[in-house]
């Protein structure tokens, strides 16, 4: 799955460890094109040893690489949105950047794929720190901008947003016209709509599979 | 303009991995506990848990006397229990290294430890702690779950449930904060608890369970549907505790892996047989007192008892590959843990792999039978037995002979 290929926001679900590490080398290895991953995480789960076996550090090819991917650790929406602003500030400025240079030698144009995995971990402590209303106003802030910067011909951003298989049940039942269980109906009527669905009906383009 | 860590500072800074002795553990583990996560370990009393923490600190320990760095720094937290500091005096006669590394605190209120972890984030450029160890986390939890249930009159299982995975999410997540900024290592030291999910309607015993037609006059269940939940499970405290749901994994994202230490034992039959003669009275005898001489074989066998480490694989490829199949409870939980065999060596005063000690032994004492093999281990520890509470000691015998009577033959 190559960058061309992503939508504006896509989501992930459940990928294996070797899944990410192989679309993380094949989107970063282009030399031609910078393209920078932003690796976003509430728990730290990011592939390490996987990805050192595959994308070995010390060899001099790969170097850059290493350098283009960019760990963070946010445990809510509000260090979340601070990050979506700050990545928004580079696209902005690499932008301008490209307008200034009119002698024809024009900066490598820039790429960024945002990863975010642990969504739902953010917006429960969100809700926990403030209120259930404060968190969907960021989580829709937050998608918005992304959704907004991605349209953006110049600045080209791309989100990828991992979740868990089992939140997306509504996708699966329509998929493959199962209806759901009268018990997990009444569950769902009770404690809502889990953020995946509600995120992959009104923000994603797609589901990667 | 930049802003996170680069993928290869994060390689450069992060610190080794604490090893934990017993190496097939460390193999499984990616080295051993690694720098930035926060680890469970859970079992029955006397399994040597605590044990096995202060096995971790005198490593560490080790480690900085190796490498003559002394910024790392480990905090031992109490809970109901003392650390066993004279563990470390006998294997550190140099005290001063102890003195000057590890530090300790008693903390014995939930709340106490989530101000207690809000502040050390605060901290964390000038306080860092390399391992930070806290004994009897899940007890600070279920007394704080206690505490909650009887103030509000006795609350519902699910509202507790909620309650409970809100707390542990507001704890974990300052916990993670804190590793993330310094690089640290948090193990948790819980109980297990003994869930069981048989039904008690003793009215419809007759329509749910049958009498076997073997002989044995055993009630056994006859619906299938209940079969599944009628059975006892060892689960961290964490889990099984006074609000049980279905929510766990909440607050299970946050822990890195979870271990489960339980005992399980090994049999070897030894080949020497003694027959056993006995004189039993039949209508049909022929000798002269009107008996019949009965020849008893008796094996001698050795049960061997140790340890097993089960590392449960919270999210790992195989959960994520078949999240659908365990929706519907299909997979077997073989399919998803590892299990490591492992026991106290008397000798070090150590954890240790129970093949180390059994190549150990086989060099000592040349006529020795097999040596079990990891696959040996895995299809032998299908059963886990939880011994008494008196057993605290890890250093007690774990062989123990015992004579059963394997067959008898006439004549």
């Amino acid at each position: 799955m190559k960058y061309e290929d992503l939508e504006l926001v896509s989501i992930w679900q459940s990928p294996t460890k070797g899944d990410l590490c192989h679309f993380i080398k094949e989107n970063l290895s282009n030399e031609h094109i910078i393209t920078q991953l932003f690796f976003i995480d509430a728990t730290g789960s990011f592939p390490l040893s996987h990805f050192q076996k595959l994308v070995p550090p010390n060899l001099p090819e790969n170097v850059k690489m290493y350098e283009n991917i960019r760990i963070n650790t946010c445990l809510d929406l509000e260090e979340l949105s601070t990050i979506t602003v700050k990545i928004l500030q580079i696209l902005s400025m690499n932008k301008i950047n490209a307008q200034k240079s009119t002698d024809g030698t024009a900066a490598k144009p820039l790429k960024v794929i945002l990863y975010i995995n642990g969504l739902e971990v953010m917006c429960r402590n969100s809700q926990f720190k403030s209120s259930p209303q404060r968190s969907h106003e960021l989580t829709r802030d937050i998608l918005l901008k992304l959704r907004v910067m991605g349209n953006d011909e110049n600045a080209s951003i791309r989100t990828v947003l991992e979740f868990p298989k089992e939140q997306l049940w509504d996708y699966y039942s329509t998929k493959t016209n199962k209806t759901l269980p009268m018990r997990n109906k009444r569950r769902r009527i009770k404690n809502g709509v889990p953020l995946a669905e509600y995120i992959w009906k009104y923000y994603a383009d797609s589901i990667i599979e | 303009m930049s802003f996170g860590i680069p993928l290869s500072q994060l390689i450069v800074e992060n610190p080794e991995p604490i090893s934990s002795g017993i190496t097939r553990l460390d193999e499984i583990l990616n080295l051993g506990f690694q720098a930035r996560s926060i680890y469970e370990i859970f079992g029955p009393p006397g399994i040597g848990k605590t044990n096995f923490g202060i096995q971790l600190v005198s490593k560490s320990l080790e480690n900085m006397r190796q490498s003559k760095s002394n910024d790392d720094k480990i905090l031992w937290i109490e809970v109901f229990q003392d650390m066993p500091i004279n563990l470390l005096k006998e294997r550190f006669p140099n005290f001063d290294i102890v003195e000057e590394n590890v530090k300790r605190v008693r903390i014995m209120k939930f709340g106490q430890l989530l101000y207690f972890f809000q502040n050390l984030f605060k901290l964390s450029q000038s306080m860092k702690y390399k391992l930070i160890i806290i004994d009897g986390f899940s007890q600070l939890v279920c007394d704080h779950l206690c505490t909650l249930s009887k103030r509000s009159g006795g609350m519902l299982d699910k509202t507790m449930h909620e309650l409970k995975c809100r707390h542990l999410i507001l704890i974990f997540t300052v916990m993670t904060k804190y590793t993330h900024s310094t690089g640290s290592t948090i193990i948790l030291l819980d109980d297990c608890m003994n869930t069981a999910f048989q039904s008690n309607e003793f009215e419809s015993l007759e329509e749910d369970y049958e009498i076997l037609e073997d002989g044995s006059n055993f009630h056994v269940n006859s619906n299938n549907e209940r079969r599944k939940n009628n059975r006892h499970i060892l689960k961290s405290a964490l889990v099984a505790n006074i609000a049980m749901g279905g929510k766990d994994s909440t607050w299970e994202v946050f822990l890195r892996d979870r271990i489960g230490f339980f005992r399980d034992w090994n049999e070897h039959v030894d080949e020497t047989i003694f027959v056993k003669t006995k004189r039993v009275k039949t209508p049909s005898s022929q000798d002269i007192e009107g008996c019949t001489i009965r020849e008893m074989r008796i094996n001698k066998r050795n049960y061997e008892n140790f340890r097993v480490a089960i590392v449960f694989n919270l999210h790992g490829e195989d959960r994520k590959r078949d999240a659908t199949k365990r929706l519907k409870r299909t997979r077997s939980i073989e399919d998803r843990n590892t299990i490591i065999k492992f026991d106290f060596d008397k000798a070090t005063g150590q954890f240790r792999d129970i093949i180390d000690q059994k190549i150990n032994q086989k060099i000592n004492h040349a006529n020795i039978g097999s040596i079990p093999t990891l696959a040996a281990a895995v299809s032998c520890c299908s059963q886990v037995l939880v011994t008494p509470a008196s057993d605290d000691d890890p250093s007690l015998p774990n062989t123990e002979r015992k004579e059963e009577i394997i067959y008898d033959s006439e004549g």
